[in-house]
């Protein structure tokens, strides 16, 4: 970041017909800062974009969800220019490098971007700012940006679309400059504010993934091995194919490039998984032909993972004991043999759950073959909480270069964890490629209960004493969670600061992991839905 | 492939289709009418309401031959540039979250409230009970019914005295 230069970050421009664009620029990391090439940016990623005419536009790049993001961090860049909130439409920004990491996860969309959201409305005052001084030849001191206008003390005041053509043209104020504006001031932020997108929503035309529609379009299931792992040796083709509105239906083998960014939860599994795909005319005929279907799987080395099997397993380890320790106070077995203490004992199991989005998963993908020496495109719309991410599993699987798929993020029906993995999207795009027509894959809600990346399941062996004065004397926890092989599942496992381990003084808290092959994932704050602990101290 | 007429949202449809189709399908990719979403199809979360007569069904089990009657989406909800009370009222008590299950919702509701004008809580989570919201956004729903109810019940009465 050294060499970066600050100023840089933040770009005006002139709209043609006498507008002002403020967009964010990318900055370049360090090693790169010199020839300019883009990468990807934390901090900067939205544009507001100001007309003659007054209205005000606000990109929103970070994908909505359901958590609000396309209300609330343009209201953060309203508030800080001076806007009205009535006269800002927000638009939903592309998937470009331009708008920096487009990404939600963690709850951490406002923490994340309320920094460079903040900077770009206040930039685009200073500038709007700059620009009414030139013209009513007065001190900026004395001006304030309130309501879309630049008001003067002595009353006179400019509007925003008058000032836009001259405010492209003020110098971008360099960021340790720009001051903020006092919250007691905010006339937006604080407000109940309803959601950008609600009259769309209530009247049915919002676009999520599932409701795209592109020329030519067919629609597409598959079917995967019922066991992870397991891959399509033969099916009914003859049958299926024969079949009211089928147009093709082919076997997918598993691929297991699935992209780096992928891996962190696809390690040692196949991003496409093996299976079937059906393609048609209409969802309908695709659900009704996948019902009929008939596969016969190779699920020799495939997943033997049942939740019966992880119960005996776990209550063995259990009673074994061992495991790895983490905290191990002395007086623990004191505090249980004596007899003044009150005791309480529980084995907890929590299940593995999927995510269970309303819309359930899709993806469209439209693989165009070159013509001549013109390269292989692609282009593909979901909802997805990482949309950028799609391009490497897209060059991956069908060698397109990335440069050449074109990612539309949608609005989604929900996201939770689920639509940071791109499992369905590669099954998309590998139906496209080998069909050759564009297609939308809609999974069916069993497809998308099954083949979830869940939320890890697991136990815990608990012991808890009780004194005389009511308060705890002692607690013994054997946690038993699960791993693939030499990695951690997210959510499996005990955070450092958890309860016992920090809180309580006479405590023994012991770790045992199995291994399991069941795709887990990310599921809505990882590692804090578990409520064993919970009810233990109720017991 | 059998030919059926069907009126949706007052216009009339002459369209081809299997039998079994169920209407959800035909709106969504053949008529491209989305706003009607899939989100289970076996009739069990609500998502994919439409009216058929005035009346709630799950048009994702509702075959195409079994339509009898006039059929309503969310599409056709409004009338002509109004929006129906209760849109008016998602809308202002900022119901959706995600949005996926709204269209389903304000169906039902449409439904409850042209049959009951002022429903209790009661009654509320009765006739809504088979629409599920992913987000949770349940409390918003019931308070945005009886917003609606209130508007709806002044352009009744502002109706029968003209």
């Amino acid at each position: 970041m050294s060499t970066l230069n600050r100023r840089s970050l933040l770009k005006a421009s002139l709209l043609a017909g006498g507008g002002f664009m403020l967009q964010y620029h990318l900055p370049a990391s360090a090693q790169n800062a010199e020839d300019g090439v883009l990468v990807r940016s934390d901090e900067l990623n939205a544009w507001v974009k100001i007309t003659p005419d007054g209205q005000i536009t606000i990109y929103s790049s970070i994908p909505e969800m359901g958590q609000g993001i396309m209300t609330t961090l343009p209201m953060v860049i309203a508030e800080e220019m001076g806007a009205r909130w009535a006269d800002v439409e927000v638009i939903n920004a592309p998937v470009e490098d331009r708008f920096g990491l487009q990404g939600a996860g963690g709850s951490r969309s406002v923490p994340t971007n309320l920094e460079a959201t903040r900077r770009v409305g206040a930039s685009a005052r200073e500038m709007l700012i700059g620009a009414a001084a030139l013209l009513m030849e007065v001190d900026r001191e004395q001006l304030e940006a309130r309501d879309s206008e630049v008001v003067h003390s002595s009353g006179e005041r400019r509007t925003f679309g008058q000032l836009a053509r001259l405010a492209a043209e003020q110098p971008v104020p360099e960021p340790e400059f720009l001051t903020f504006k006092d919250p007691r001031a905010y006339t937006i932020i604080g407000k109940a504010i309803t959601g950008v997108e609600n009259l769309v929503i209530a009247t049915g035309g919002s676009e999520f993934g599932i409701d795209v529609d592109v020329p030519g379009m067919r629609y597409a299931t598959y079917s995967r091995c019922p066991r992870v792992g397991g891959t399509a040796v033969s099916f009914n083709a003859a049958e299926i194919k024969a079949l009211p509105g089928i147009t093709d239906a082919f076997i997918l083998a598993p691929d297991d490039r699935p992209g780096d960014a992928q891996m962190a939860f696809l390690k040692g599994l196949p991003v496409l998984r093996g299976g079937v795909a059906i393609v048609g005319e209409d969802t309908w005929s695709v659900l009704d032909a996948k019902a009929k279907l008939k596969v016969q799987w190779d699920d020799a080395s495939a997943s033997n993972d049942s939740w019966a099997g992880m119960i005996a397993q776990a209550k063995e380890i259990a009673t074994a004991g061992g495991g790895e320790v983490r905290k191990d106070s002395e007086a623990v077995d004191a505090a249980f043999a004596d007899a003044a203490n009150r005791t309480a004992e529980a084995f907890y199991e929590y299940p593995f759950v999927s995510h269970i989005c309303m819309e359930p998963m899709n993806c469209t993908a439209d693989y165009r073959k070159g013509k001549g020496d013109a390269p292989d495109t692609l282009e593909i719309w979901l909802g997805s909480q990482f949309p950028a991410q799609v391009r490497e599993v897209a060059h991956k699987l069908t060698g397109v270069e990335e440069a050449n798929v074109t990612v539309h993020g949608m609005r989604m029906g929900g996201g939770f964890g689920r639509r940071a993995i791109h499992d369905f999207a590669a099954e998309a795009i590998a139906i496209s490629h080998r069909a050759g027509v564009p297609v939308k894959l809609t999974w069916t809600r069993t497809d998308d209960i099954h083949n979830d990346f869940m939320r890890a399941g697991g136990f815990a062996s608990m012991k808890g004493a009780v004194g005389k004065d009511g308060r705890l004397a002692a607690w013994d926890q054997h946690y038993i969670g699960v791993k693939h092989k030499d990695r951690g599942i997210i959510g499996s496992g005990m955070f450092g600061n958890e309860f016992p381990l920090t809180a309580m003084d006479n405590a023994r808290v012991r770790l045992s992991m199995m291994d399991i092959v069941t795709p887990c994932g990310a599921w809505r704050a990882p590692g804090s839905n578990q409520c064993f602990r919970g009810a233990m101290l109720h017991s | 492939m059998p030919r059926y007429t069907l009126t949706i949202n007052n216009e009339t449809h002459e369209v081809e289709a299997r039998a079994d189709m169920p209407l959800l399908w035909l709106l969504r990719d053949r008529l491209k009418l989305t706003g009607t979403k899939y989100g289970c199809g076996i009739a069990q979360c609500g998502a994919c309401t439409v009216h058929v007569d005035g009346n709630a069904v799950r048009s994702c089990v509702l075959p195409v031959s079994a339509v009898n009657g006039k059929v309503t989406t969310i599409e056709g909800l409004a009338d002509g540039g109004a929006l129906h009370p209760l849109q008016s009222a998602w809308i202002e008590e900022d119901v959706p979250q995600c949005g996926y299950c709204q269209s389903g919702q304000i169906m039902s509701a449409a439904a409850l409230l042209a049959k009951n004008a002022a429903p209790s809580d009661d009654d509320i989570d009765t006739a809504m009970a088979g629409n599920f919201c992913r987000c949770g956004t349940y409390v918003r729903i019931r308070k945005a019914i009886h917003t609606a109810a209130l508007a709806y019940n002044a352009v009744t009465e502002k109706e029968a005295r003209s």
